[in-house]
C-alpha cells in the first residue's frame, strides 16, 4: 500500500518508499492545482500546521494576477502568507517519480484557522452539514479530456490550434474500439501510475469528441472523490508531458462534443442503506433533494460552468442540458436519475463542464440538495420528453457567464448554505473573468473558441 | 470647471453588455447631464442614427442607436450602422478613422460633437462616486483625492483607515466616473496611491460596479 497510514510511523513509510521530497497539492478557486516541493526534513518539521504560501495562491485569477478588485477577510491588508496544511490521510507515494510523495492540503490562516474560501473546506463543510441531518454521501466524477499527438511545447507554439487528435476517426464517434486502441498506450501509462498511487479506477472509454477519452472512478465520500479528480487531472497532465503528448480538460475546443464533468451522487442513511429509494420506490428525501438541486440550478451553473468557454458547450442537442429538469434515465435533462433499484439509486448531474472546480461543483450540488431537504421543497414534474429543442417559453439554464453570476447573486438558498462571503467572492471572480475576456482580446462576436480562450484555458484548467 | 449635473436624455445599455459599452454609456450619461438640457436638445434634436465604434487595438466594439432623444448602447458592430468609427478607446483625442462620413457628413459632425462632450470636472464626479459607493465592501473610512494639476485635495468620509489617490484631473475624473479601475490605473502608473491594498481593492471593486451600472446611477 502506498499510503503511509499502514506503516508504524511516517518515518518508516518514507524510508520504505525512499521518499525524500513531498509535493503539497491544493486546489484554488479556479480549480487549478498549486503546490510546493519540500524536502523530507522540511516537510516533517512543518507538520501538522503545514508550510506557508503567499495568499495569492487562493486569490489570483487564471492568468496569475492577484485579485485586486475585490477582497476577503482571510487576506492580509497587503499581500501576506497563508498556510497549506497537509491532510495526512492523503499522503501517497508517487510511484513514477521514485523519491516523491504527495499530499493534498487545505488552505488555512497562519494561525491554523479555517479559510472559508478554501474549496476543499467548502466541500467538507457542506458534507458535514449533510451528515448532521443523518445522511452520508457517496459521489464520483466522470473525467473527460481531449488527447493529442502534439507535445505541449509544439501545441503552445501553434497556440493550441490545429492539433492532431489521437484516434482512428475524425468524426464524433463514441465507444469506438479503434479510437480506444489509439489511446491505449497513453491510458496504459495513466493506469500504471494510478495503480502505483493506489488510486482506484473503474473504466475508461472512447468519448464522443474527436480524440476524447473518459475515465471513471468508483464512488467515494465527497472530499475523497474531489481529491481524486484533482490529483488524477494532474497525473494525466504529467503523463502527457512525459510522453510528449498533450491533453486538455477545457470545456469547449471546437465544433462537436465538449468536455463535461458529469457528477454522480447518492445518499445513505445512518445504517448505510440507500436513502433515495426504499423497496423500489423513490423516497420523500429523494424528491426534496431533486427539488433543491433544481431550485438552485440557475445560480449553481455559475460554479458548474465557471468560464466564458464553458458556455460554448451549452447548446441544444450537444449533450449538456439546457433546461432545469430531471428524468429517469434521461440524459437530455439536467439531472438524470437512476432509481430502478435501491443499490444503484443515484443522481447524475450533467451540467458541469470539464473546467469546473470539482470541490465547488460537488459542494454546490450538495448545497442545493440539502436546501431542498431542509425546506421540504417539491420538484417540478419529471421530464418524460426530450429536454432539447423545446419552445422558447420553457425555462432555460443561464447561457452566459454574466447571467449565471446574476442568477447566483439572487439565489437566497445557496447564500444560506454556502455563506455570503463565498458567494460574493465567487461572483466577483466570475465578473473579473468576464471583464478580462472582453478587455484582453477575447472576441465576443465569435461563435467558436477564441485564441484568447485557448491560450488561457487549454493547459491550465 | 464647476457645475452641477442635471437630467439628461435617456441612455440605456443592453443586458450583459461588454465593459466598453458601459464605459461609453457612463461617459455619455454624465457628459449629457453636464451639458444641460438646452445643449442636449441642440445636439440630439431630430437625430436618428446608428453608429458603431470599434477599437483600433483589440476586438472591443459597440453600437449607439440614437432616436427620439434617447441613446441605446449595445455590444458589437451593427450591420446597419451608418457610420463605423475606428478609434483608440484609451486615447479618444486621437483622430479616428470614420467609414461613412462622406455619405453622411452632417451626421458625422454631430456624432463627433456628441462623442467629444467632456466629462464633468473631477470634483463633481468624485463627490458622486463617494455618495454612491461609500458603503461598498472594503472601502476606506476616508478617501482623499488629490489633483496633481492643481494640488487641490478633496476628502470624503471621516473614518479610518484612509486611502489617498493622486492623479491629474482627467485620470481622477475618469476613475470616479467609473470609466477606469483604480488597481489597473495604479499598475499603469497613471494614478499614485497611499494606503492599504485591501482598500485599493475596495475602491476598484466599487468603481467596477459603477462602470457596470450595478450601483444606482444618479
Amino acid at each position: 500500500m502506498s499510503g503511509f497510514r499502514e506503516e508504524a510511523s511516517l518515518d518508516e513509510w518514507m524510508d520504505r518508499h525512499h521518499v525524500e521530497v513531498v509535493r503539497t497539492h491544493a486546489t484554488n478557486l479556479d480549480g487549478i492545482a498549486v503546490s510546493k516541493f519540500l524536502n523530507r526534513p522540511k516537510f516533517l518539521s512543518c507538520l501538522p500546521e503545514g508550510h506557508s504560501i503567499g495568499d495569492m495562491a487562493l486569490a489570483m485569477e487564471i492568468g496569475g494576477a492577484p485579485h485586486v478588485t475585490f477582497w476577503h477577510e482571510f487576506r492580509h491588508r497587503h499581500i501576506g502568507d497563508i498556510m497549506l496544511r497537509p491532510d495526512m490521510d492523503t499522503l501517497i507515494w508517487d510511484g513514477s517519480d521514485p523519491t516523491l510523495g504527495h499530499v493534498v492540503c487545505d488552505f488555512t490562516g497562519v494561525d491554523g484557522g479555517e479559510i472559508s474560501l478554501c474549496p476543499r473546506t467548502i466541500l467538507k463543510n457542506i458534507t458535514r452539514a449533510v451528515a448532521d441531518t443523518g445522511y452520508s454521501v457517496k459521489a464520483t466524477f466522470e473525467l473527460e479530456f481531449f488527447l493529442f499527438h502534439n507535445s505541449f511545447d509544439s501545441a503552445r507554439r501553434c497556440q493550441y490550434q490545429n492539433l492532431d487528435p489521437v484516434g482512428a476517426s475524425r468524426m464524433p464517434n463514441i465507444y469506438l474500439a479503434r479510437n480506444a486502441h489509439h489511446a491505449k498506450p497513453f491510458m496504459n501509462e495513466v493506469i500504471r501510475r494510478l495503480n502505483w498511487q493506489r488510486v482506484e479506477w473503474e473504466a475508461w472509454s472512447d468519448e464522443g469528441g474527436v480524440g476524447q477519452v473518459e475515465l471513471n472512478f468508483p464512488p467515494a465520500d465527497p472530499v475523497t472523490a474531489a481529491d481524486t479528480l484533482s490529483r488524477v487531472k494532474h497525473l494525466i497532465y504529467e503523463t502527457a508531458v512525459d510522453m510528449d503528448m498533450s491533453v486538455t480538460f477545457m470545456a469547449h475546443l471546437r465544433g462537436g462534443y465538449s468536455n463535461g464533468l458529469h457528477i454522480h451522487h447518492s445518499l445513505q442513511d445512518s445504517d448505510g442503506k440507500p436513502a433515495f429509494v426504499e423497496n423500489g420506490s423513490r423516497t420523500e428525501l429523494f424528491h426534496q433533494w431533486v427539488a433543491g438541486i433544481l431550485a438552485t440550478a440557475a445560480g449553481a451553473s455559475s460554479f458548474l460552468s465557471p468560464t466564458v468557454n464553458a458556455y460554448r458547450r451549452i447548446k441544444e442537442f450537444s449533450a449538456p442540458p439546457v433546461t432545469p429538469t430531471w428524468g429517469e434515465e434521461n440524459k437530455t435533462a439536467a439531472l438524470r436519475v437512476i432509481t430502478r433499484s435501491d443499490k444503484l439509486a443515484r443522481i447524475e448531474h450533467r451540467l458541469a463542464s470539464g473546467d469546473a472546480n470539482p470541490y465547488l461543483a460537488l459542494a454546490v450540488i450538495l448545497a442545493g440538495g440539502l436546501a431542498g431537504h431542509q425546506n421540504k421543497l417539491n420538484p417540478p414534474g419529471e421530464l418524460e420528453e426530450m429536454g432539447w429543442g423545446v419552445p422558447d417559453d420553457v425555462e432555460r439554464l443561464p447561457n452566459t457567464l454574466r447571467s449565471a453570476a446574476d442568477a447566483l447573486n439572487q439565489d437566497k438558498l445557496l447564500r444560506s448554505m454556502l455563506g455570503d462571503d463565498v458567494i460574493d467572492y465567487w461572483i466577483n471572480s466570475r465578473k473579473l473573468e468576464w471583464m478580462l475576456f472582453h478587455t484582453e482580446g477575447g472576441d465576443p462576436e465569435s461563435r467558436s473558441t477564441t485564441p484568447w480562450e485557448l491560450n488561457r484555458y487549454f493547459e491550465l484548467m | 470647471m464647476t457645475g452641477t449635473l442635471t437630467d439628461s436624455p435617456l441612455v440605456t445599455v443592453q443586458n450583459g453588455a461588454a465593459p466598453v459599452v458601459c464605459v461609453f454609456a457612463n461617459t455619455l450619461t454624465l457628459a449629457l447631464q453636464q451639458a444641460g438640457s438646452t445643449a442636449n436638445a441642440s445636439l440630439l434634436k431630430g437625430l436618428n442614427a446608428v453608429v458603431s465604434l470599434k477599437s483600433c487595438k483589440d476586438l472591443q466594439a459597440l453600437t449607439i442607436r440614437i432616436y427620439d432623444q434617447q441613446l441605446d448602447l449595445s455590444t458589437g458592430v451593427s450591420p446597419d450602422a451608418q457610420l463605423l468609427v475606428t478609434m483608440d478607446f484609451d486615447e479618444p483625442d486621437k483622430t479616428p478613422e470614420v467609414i461613412g462620413a462622406w455619405r453622411h457628413p452632417i451626421l458625422a459632425l454631430r456624432i463627433s460633437r456628441l462623442l467629444s462632450l467632456p466629462l464633468p470636472d473631477w470634483t463633481i464626479t468624485a463627490s458622486r462616486f463617494w455618495q454612491l459607493t461609500w458603503q461598498e465592501p472594503f472601502m476606506p473610512g476616508r478617501l482623499v483625492l488629490t489633483c496633481s494639476d492643481t494640488a487641490q485635495s478633496l476628502s470624503f468620509g471621516d473614518g479610518t483607515p484612509r486611502l489617498e489617490i493622486i492623479g491629474n484631473a482627467d485620470s481622477l475624473s475618469s476613475l470616479t466616473a467609473g470609466n477606469s479601475v483604480l488597481a489597473q490605473e495604479a499598475m499603469a502608473g497613471r494614478l499614485k496611491i497611499r494606503g492599504q491594498l485591501q482598500h485599493v481593492a475596495g475602491v476598484s471593486g466599487a468603481g467596477l460596479k459603477l462602470m457596470l451600472r450595478e450601483v444606482s446611477q444618479s
